[in-house]
């Protein structure tokens, strides 16, 4: 019956060959395992591009709450068109964009999302990043980390039961490496308004490299520099990634040429090089003991890091400051 | 004018008794002049004062703004509770905050944070943590030395009220709530709520007849907290700070503090029995980590014991 009530909120997980890692991810996202939540409220749109290893469409099924499964045939290496593809299904007011199917999360993601959203609904709502393991993946073969060693991390910490227990077999994700209290990268959990996407004209298609480039900092960045937004962090959450031999989040000598020229496809498409959008961010959140050890981390490098800024006399959330500007100038054209 | 004929979103109560000049400091802190991202229609601040003979008085009250209302009253028992529940009955706000203790003034984002709260859930309880200015608590800096003089000159070091998160800067955290951000604590000195909320809780105990209301500020938000479908939103990036005044718990000398201190214990004991205890609620923490708290929010995660 819930399916005939519009959802607030639809997610987008994209998955491309990562059949264990995504279903892990669709789990994570099922209302048995999210805490508080009415299934009602949201239903979770899974696009895959087809490789040798799909996803199992009746395993899908069988999770509790709306999952819609669309797999499609994608000629480019790119998520974009997917992303696309999957904006079109969504029906909730509000959106969630997984741009890597093989991040799972927390069980509190999306009652807190839902929570930002009552509170302000131009809020852009961005869960911390980890990876599991001791070390960032791009090093897994350098430190022996392997799928079977993953496999073996969650038994130990009895997921899928103990959701938060992931936070007790991560580390800090690259896109987030410096905390969860200074500005990110870029976030592969995120929600905002349909509106919000819309206006940023959703997926850039031109972000033609393999996994998609820097789209995802790019939607990041253009989210986070709406006038209206908000930055709402959930640093009691997080999204945990599993390895699956993804484009720069496993090891690879080519690394280094694969990061240039996707920097080199952001300049050609924005004109300029990418920085992280430096926005002061509103803490949402009711910490559970494992994810106090990385709030102690966060707090103490943000201590730093306003050090730093104080004694160079810059602001340290300087976008902040243009985005109030275009406010303004916005309610100037408004007024006339 | 204006703002006093909208119906206002949230009215703090603030008692005053014997402190004019904190008062008025902690008038400015709750004006928009020093409020961010609020104006003067979304709230209103319901001066109760209690007769003394050092008074704030209408014109330097009415001065902090217009959304200020106050009233004078004449009160024969030397307790702030009945002022509160006058000041409560008198609020035209769906939501009402209580300040029990006029000396304390707030940070800038207080108001602004407390209507977010409200937004995201109206049933909710919202406090912040409290503090006292000086870098120890006040009831053992008195001991020291430590006067009104004093805490002027720490105002002046940090040139409040220029930026008033710098309070953090010269303080520490009260003993009621130096268990951190991450527990309920014991109280606070803005306890803020629906005004259905209110009404079910039938205000502030009136039992609580005693110096300073005793412990009726506890009672309260232990009641409030422990209510059910009441969820706990902790402004922890901002606060209540404490200015010295001579109040009966935190400015009078040891051995007639440790009398008072007695006679308040017996009387809680007498309204609430044996159990006491702080509220076993976990917030849900709402705010901005800005600099001037971090190191609060580091000592807090100290006292974070695995669940």
């Amino acid at each position: 019956m819930s399916e005939q009530r519009q959802p607030l909120l639809s997610i987008i997980v994209i998955a491309y060959d990562m059949q264990r890692q995504a279903l892990n991810t669709l789990r994570s996202l099922a209302c048995d395992y999210q805490q508080d939540v009415d299934a009602a409220d949201y239903e979770v749109i899974v696009v895959e591009n087809r490789s040798a290893r799909t996803l199992d469409a009746q395993a899908i099924a069988a999770l509790p709450g709306n999952f819609r499964y669309f797999l499609r045939d994608e000629p480019g290496v790119s998520p974009a068109a997917a992303i696309n593809f999957a904006f079109a299904q969504a029906r909730g007011r509000y959106i969630g964009l997984l741009i890597d199917g093989a991040r799972m999360v927390t069980p509190g993601v999306i009652r807190h999302t839902l929570m930002a959203f009552r509170m302000n609904e131009q809020a852009l709502v961005a869960v911390p990043g980890f990876h599991l393991g001791e070390h960032d993946q791009q090093f897994h073969l350098t430190n022996g980390y392997s799928e079977a060693s993953e496999i073996g991390l969650l038994q130990s910490v009895d997921w899928p039961r103990n959701g938060y227990g992931l936070f007790d077999v991560a580390c800090w994700s690259p896109g987030n490496a410096r905390g969860a209290l200074q500005p990110f990268m870029e976030c592969n959990c995120l929600f905002a308004s349909a509106e919000c996407f819309r206006e940023i004209g959703q997926a850039d298609e031109r972000f033609q490299c393999p996994g998609g480039g820097m789209l995802n900092l790019d939607i990041y960045r253009r989210l986070a520099m709406l006038p209206a937004t908000q930055l709402v962090v959930l640093a009691g959450e997080g999204s945990f990634h599993q390895l699956h031999g993804g484009v720069t989040t496993s090891e690879s000598g080519r690394r280094e040429q694969i990061l240039q020229r996707q920097q080199e496809e952001y300049l050609a498409i924005r004109g300029q090089p990418y920085h992280s959008p430096t926005l002061e961010p509103l803490l949402l959140g009711q910490f559970k003991w494992p994810a106090t050890r990385f709030l102690e981390r966060s707090a103490e490098w943000a201590q730093k890091r306003f050090q730093r800024f104080a004694n160079d006399g810059r602001d340290p959330f300087a976008d902040e400051r243009i985005k109030r500007e275009s406010l303004q100038t916005q309610g100037h054209v408004a007024d006339h | 004018m204006l703002s006093l004929l909208r119906r206002p979103k949230l009215s703090i109560v603030l008692i005053v008794y014997k402190m004019p000049d904190q008062a008025e400091r902690t008038l400015h802190s709750l004006s928009v002049r020093y409020q961010h991202g609020v104006r003067e229609s979304d709230y209103e601040v319901i001066v109760v004062e209690n007769h003394s003979d050092r008074l704030l008085g209408a014109a330097r009250a009415l001065a902090q703004g217009g959304n200020v209302r106050y009233h004078h009253r004449q009160e024969t028992e030397r307790t702030p509770v009945h002022a509160i529940n006058f000041g409560a009955s008198v609020a035209r706000g769906s939501h009402l905050a209580i300040m029990i203790d006029g000396a304390r003034m707030v940070t800038p984002g207080v108001i602004r944070g407390a209507l977010d709260a409200f937004r995201l859930e109206p049933h909710a309880a919202v406090s912040a943590p409290g503090y006292h200015i000086g870098h120890k608590l006040q009831q053992v800096a008195v001991n020291e030395g430590y006067n009104e003089e004093v805490e002027a000159g720490l105002l002046r070091q940090i040139n409040w009220p220029e930026n008033g998160y710098r309070l953090f800067d010269i303080a520490v955290l009260s003993g009621s709530c130096r268990g951190g951000f991450f527990q309920a604590n014991y109280e606070s000195n803005f306890i803020a709520m629906s005004r259905r909320k209110w009404r079910q809780l039938g205000g502030v105990n009136p039992r609580y007849n005693d110096f300073g209301g005793g412990n009726a500020n506890l009672d309260l938000y232990k009641r409030l907290l422990e209510s059910p479908d009441t969820p706990f939103y902790l402004l922890y990036s901002e606060g209540s700070f404490h200015q010295f005044h001579g109040g009966v718990t935190t400015g009078t000398l040891k051995e007639e503090r440790e009398r008072v201190y007695k006679q308040l214990d017996d009387q809680d004991r007498e309204i609430r029995g044996d159990d006491r205890s702080p509220p076993s609620v976990r917030p849900i923490l709402l705010g901005s980590p800005h600099p001037h708290v971090l190191r609060f929010l580091e000592h807090s995660l100290t006292q974070v014991r695995p669940q």
